[in-house]
């Protein structure tokens, strides 16, 4: 019996990476029936997406450095951050979500994804464009569009589709709670009555303002939230 | 003195993008004057802070032909997107100031940085960490300040000094005031002043105002605008 996705990764307005996460969630729904066989799901986490896809076998990888783990982490493989565990093409697809802006060896990485997949093979890939310094100081870069269609071309694959999630008065939006989130909530955390209220002002009002102004404000794309590529390995 | 890049308070008057600059100006001025010796500007455009290098001997700027920005170009030189037509150790400093988001081939770009400046010399580096897609399709990544560091320590240089511009709030709303400049007509000039007068700068006050107000513990730099590091090529 599959569970489904987590709250924190299919939120409603009351949570603050509403936005980020409810585009993602989405895109992810619409595009993962297309990855089927067996999936692997590099740096899966708690593999929140698990029940979106309808593989025959769903094999998590995570990354162990310094012995840290994450006790919640669904993991059915370790990897060094070099080489996957894997043998050449045993996997029919590959997905892979908000991972890439961690990597310091991306081009490394790909060429390794490139070997355990099998040709033909589909790669669902998600990572932001604009998001603050995290998990620091494993934290590399953000890419554009156009740098991972010239990474995955480079190491031989196809663009099948590419998405952005979020428009600019979407990023805007998120970036304020994100503000909030970091940088103000610490010094009303102790207030009883009037953390609640703040902080759930602070997330339904731009939420909410982000979902109405998105049919109303042109909606420029030069400021996104995330990419979301469908990649295929090219027949060779 | 090209009005854009060397910042005066009252440029909140005319620059939408007046707190990236600022900040950015305010670090580039201090730095640039402990400059000495021979430079090179990498990817210098129409060499905007020239003016701010007061103790250098010489300053070659060198470019490449096709790119997305619409200054004209005063380049000495033009190279080929790979190799830079100077002799080995030519160069007292390297200067690149919002071109390494640019470049496709930094693996193959920075190499050829050490390998012009000398042994001792030094590499001054600004590259934005939040900002939108820009000179679409030549627009890479958004580095953190890890990712910067790592990309250039790696090559045989040391940090000498980093620094982020801003914090997040400004940043926050940078953006936002970016997003109304997308909206307005920008010509004909005399329009777009009045109307910069009405729509951006009580937002570019608000931000001053706030900026000023806020206290040094609430300047959080998970979100900021740049970043700008000074490295140094190791001896041997």
């Amino acid at each position: 019996m599959k569970n489904a996705v987590p709250y924190a990764f299919n939120p409603d307005v009351f949570y603050p990476t509403y936005l980020i996460r409810n585009g993602l969630y989405k895109n992810i729904a619409e595009l993962a029936p297309q990855l089927t066989g067996r999936v692997l799901d590099l740096g899966c986490g708690i593999k929140p997406y698990e029940s979106l896809f309808r593989a025959d076998q769903y094999v998590g990888v995570e990354y162990q450095g310094e012995g840290e783990t994450y006790a919640k982490d669904k993991a059915d493989f370790f990897y060094d951050g070099r080489n996957l565990p894997f043998e050449d093409a045993s996997f029919d697809a590959v997905f892979c979500s908000e991972v890439f802006e961690h990597v310091f060896n991306l081009e490394e990485i790909l060429k390794e994804l490139h070997r355990v997949l099998k040709p033909g093979g589909k790669m669902l890939l998600t990572f932001p464009f604009m998001f603050p310094e995290h998990e620091v100081p494993n934290d590399f870069a953000r890419y554009t569009q156009f740098a991972a269609v010239h990474l995955l071309k480079q190491t031989g694959f196809t663009i099948e589709e590419f998405r952005k999630s979020g428009s600019f008065t979407e990023a805007i939006c998120q970036l304020r709670i994100l503000h909030y989130e970091y940088a103000v909530h610490k010094y009303v955390s102790k207030i009883p009555v009037l953390r609640s209220l703040l902080k759930y002002t602070v997330y339904v009002t731009n939420n909410c303002w982000a979902l109405l102004t998105r049919s109303i404000f042109p909606g420029k794309k030069e400021m996104y939230l995330n990419n979301i590529i469908m990649a295929k390995k090219v027949h060779s | 003195m090209q009005q854009g890049f060397l910042i005066r308070w009252y440029h909140i008057f005319t620059d939408a993008f007046f707190f990236i600059r600022y900040r950015m100006y305010r670090v580039l001025k201090k730095e640039a004057a402990l400059v000495h010796g021979e430079l090179l500007d990498f990817g210098c455009g129409n060499k905007p802070y020239e003016s701010l290098f007061t103790q250098t001997s010489s300053y070659v700027g060198v470019d490449i032909e096709i790119s997305g920005h619409p200054y004209t170009k005063k380049a000495d030189f033009f190279y080929d997107g790979h190799h830079l037509p100077f002799t080995n150790s030519k160069f007292d400093i390297v200067f690149s100031s919002e071109v390494f988001e640019h470049v496709f081939n930094l693996e193959e770009i920075v190499p050829e940085l050490v390998r012009v400046i000398k042994p001792g010399g030094q590499l001054l580096i600004t590259c934005p960490f939040v900002w939108p897609e820009h000179e679409q399709p030549y627009d890479y990544a958004r580095y953190t300040s890890f990712g910067i560091r790592h990309l250039l320590e790696k090559n045989g240089l040391e940090v000498i000094r980093q620094y982020k511009t801003g914090h997040n709030m400004e940043v926050v709303m940078q953006q936002f005031i970016f997003y109304i400049y997308c909206l307005l007509p920008k010509k004909p000039r005399p329009l777009y002043f009045l109307l910069h007068q009405v729509f951006i700068l009580p937002f570019l006050v608000l931000t001053a105002l706030l900026s000023f107000v806020l206290q040094s513990k609430l300047r959080r730099k998970d979100l900021y605008h740049s970043n700008i590091i000074l490295l140094k090529k190791k001896n041997s």
